[in-house]
């Protein structure tokens, strides 16, 4: 099967992010994929194992974000693509979905994965936009999933807001995955090894036929204006009494004092 | 151009969902200042016993697609009923619960319109030109982004749970509206719902919440929380250690790679606080810690805080809670 999983790059998820006057300096942290993508690179490797077929690691990120794209080749997708150009810092989901889009469609697919949302600003719309871009349906939040390759169908496994749904569909399909639908893997010392060999594809704007100047005049329908620091939390108390009195004290605060019982 | 709004709602057992209520309240206060109207949507299998409550809740007009055909949800079923009727209404703010279902078809529609969408919401504002100016928190809550819609329309959001006051109920009456079915070829659906326990409140809509961690010490332990967050007519969540060690399923989890819940009571048992924990229950309006090790960093962050055993806790706590709510403790 050919499979194309989407990743990005966030910052590492114990950073310390702290505003200061209304922006965020991320420049010295580690970035690392994206918890959620990980889940995508994961099952595709799965799949490819199982059936056979390959599966092409796609990244729209700065030229950092090539650490990114070599652990999961690192894992054992067998190339990527690396699009990046100036101006593509402030895209949002639309914007991204689109030039992931003008790649996409230059290539065969059966799945295309998708982690739920970026653990930066859980937007959670690039995958759900790829698909409606390219005219095949989507199953979102998947945590299990069943392909059958000879009927070019997939059974999708979800906690849906009734409870726990299983879907059906045809191939081609986008999945944005979710926690627990498999546990990735770490790379080997071999896997690391053969990165050097496998080709890392760049792009930029004209490379996938967008005008840039024009793409990015119409871009960002969504815009940051600035991010604070939320009101810290402060601690409160350790309620001292011996037990069972700390209990009963416990109680009698959430009742009298904080109003909640 | 249009200054109306039109709130996707859910409904179960013939009720509006709270969240569906929230986000009534939220398209109210802004028809206030942008002078649209508030049209409202239902979508589903009984839909048309749900308007009346939709009415209720202040809409002007209710639209209702009420087929068997729409027993499940279904993002391509309900995105083609949602995107024809957004194609047709035109209202400039599409508002909907920041539930499953909800970012699903948000997404949906901003792709199909080309327009912006923001995402779990957790404050609302407009500017001059009537343009959303929303917040959302962003790095696992670490910080909160403002970000306005510039430019598209409609202009989409999805609020998150128990942030935005529930609109209250009048007895305003509203044209309801019940539209044709026409869906023509779906390629995804749902084939099988496991719907979950019929009475248990959802995580991200329950007031209070129970949730236990590595402390818990094994999966035979989480009925003591499950039998707590019932009797106080709760929900119980589980942190990342719970859930990998395997002891519960994922589908309890708070946290960054979880839910993110913010009830007025939430009880972390045996819970370290770890920060990609936090992310999910910080905004929690009282947090309660219980843990054997004084040092854990949750009793940093937490209201109130026990450092004890809390085999030994939780059942006194339920017991006291229980004659402080007035409830009968047999239960």
């Amino acid at each position: 099967m050919d499979l194309i999983v989407c990743i990005k790059e966030v910052p590492d998820t114990e950073s310390s992010i702290v505003a200061s006057g209304g922006k965020l300096n991320l420049e010295a942290l580690k970035f690392v994929v994206s918890p959620f993508d990980e889940y995508g690179v994961e099952e595709a490797l799965r799949i490819k194992e199982r059936v056979g077929g390959t599966v092409k690691i796609l990244c729209l990120g700065q030229e950092r974000a090539r650490k990114a794209i070599e652990s999961c080749l690192a894992l054992g997708a067998d190339d990527a693509v690396h699009i990046w150009d100036e101006g593509f810092d402030v895209l949002d989901p639309y914007d991204i979905a689109f030039v992931l889009s003008k790649e996409i469609a230059k290539h065969p697919y059966d799945i295309i994965f998708t982690g739920k949302q970026g653990v930066d600003y859980d937007h959670g719309q690039v995958g759900i936009m790829l698909a409606e871009l390219l005219g095949i349906p989507f199953i979102s939040k998947v945590s299990k999933l069943d392909v059958d390759h000879e009927k070019r169908c997939v059974r999708a496994e979800r906690d849906g807001d009734e409870g726990r749904e299983a879907i059906e569909s045809s191939l081609p399909i986008v999945i944005t995955t979710e926690k627990g639908l498999n546990e990735p893997r770490y790379a080997s010392l071999k896997g690391i090894m053969a990165v050097k060999k496998k080709t890392i594809e760049k792009r930029t704007a004209s490379d996938l036929g967008i005008d840039k100047a024009n793409f990015l005049a119409e871009a960002q329908r969504i815009v940051f204006e600035e991010f604070n620091n939320p009101p810290p939390k402060k601690g409160g108390i350790v309620i001292k009494e011996e037990f069972p009195q700390n209990v009963k004290e416990l109680v009698r605060l959430l009742k009298e004092e904080a109003k909640v019982i | 151009m249009s200054r109306d709004l039109l709130v996707y709602a859910e409904f179960r057992d013939n009720k509006v969902k709270r969240i569906s209520q929230e986000a009534m309240g939220a398209a109210k206060t802004l028809a206030a200042k942008t002078g649209g109207s508030v049209l409202a949507l239902l979508i589903g299998s009984g839909a048309k016993e749900a308007s009346a409550h939709l009415a209720r809740l202040g809409a002007k007009k209710v639209f209702v697609f009420d087929a068997g055909s729409l027993r499940y949800f279904s993002s391509d079923a309900y995105g083609k009923l949602l995107g024809d009727l957004v194609n047709d209404q035109k209202p400039e703010y599409l508002i909907l619960g920041n539930s499953l279902s909800g970012r699903d078809l948000a997404a949906r529609m901003a792709a199909r319109f080309a327009t912006g969408h923001i995402q779990d919401v957790i404050e609302l504002d407009l500017d001059p030109q009537g343009r959303l100016v929303c917040k959302k928190p962003c790095y696992a809550g670490k910080v909160v982004g403002t970000i306005k819609h510039v430019k598209g329309s409609p202009q989409i959001v999805t609020l998150r749970a128990n942030i935005f006051p529930a609109e209250p109920e009048t007895d305003n009456h509203a044209e309801i509206l019940q539209l044709p079915v026409d869906l023509g070829q779906m390629r995804v659906g749902v084939k099988e719902l496991v719907p979950k326990a019929i009475g248990k409140v959802e995580l991200n809509e329950a007031e209070i919440i129970i949730s236990g961690g590595r402390g818990m010490g094994g999966p035979e332990n989480f009925p003591l929380l499950d039998d707590f967050a019932q009797a106080v007519g709760g929900a119980m969540g589980a942190s990342r250690a719970a859930v990998d060690a395997g002891w519960i399923a994922h589908s309890f989890q708070v946290g960054q790679t979880g839910k993110t819940v913010n009830p007025k009571l939430y009880i972390a048992c045996g819970i370290s606080g770890a920060v990609q924990h936090l992310a999910g229950m910080l905004s929690s309006k009282v947090i309660v810690a219980i843990n054997k090790n004084e040092n854990a960093p949750i009793f940093k962050i937490a209201d109130y805080g026990i450092v004890g055993d809390l085999f030994q806790v939780v059942p006194v706590l339920k017991e006291e809670m229980l004659k402080a709510m007035g409830k009968d403790s047999s239960g």
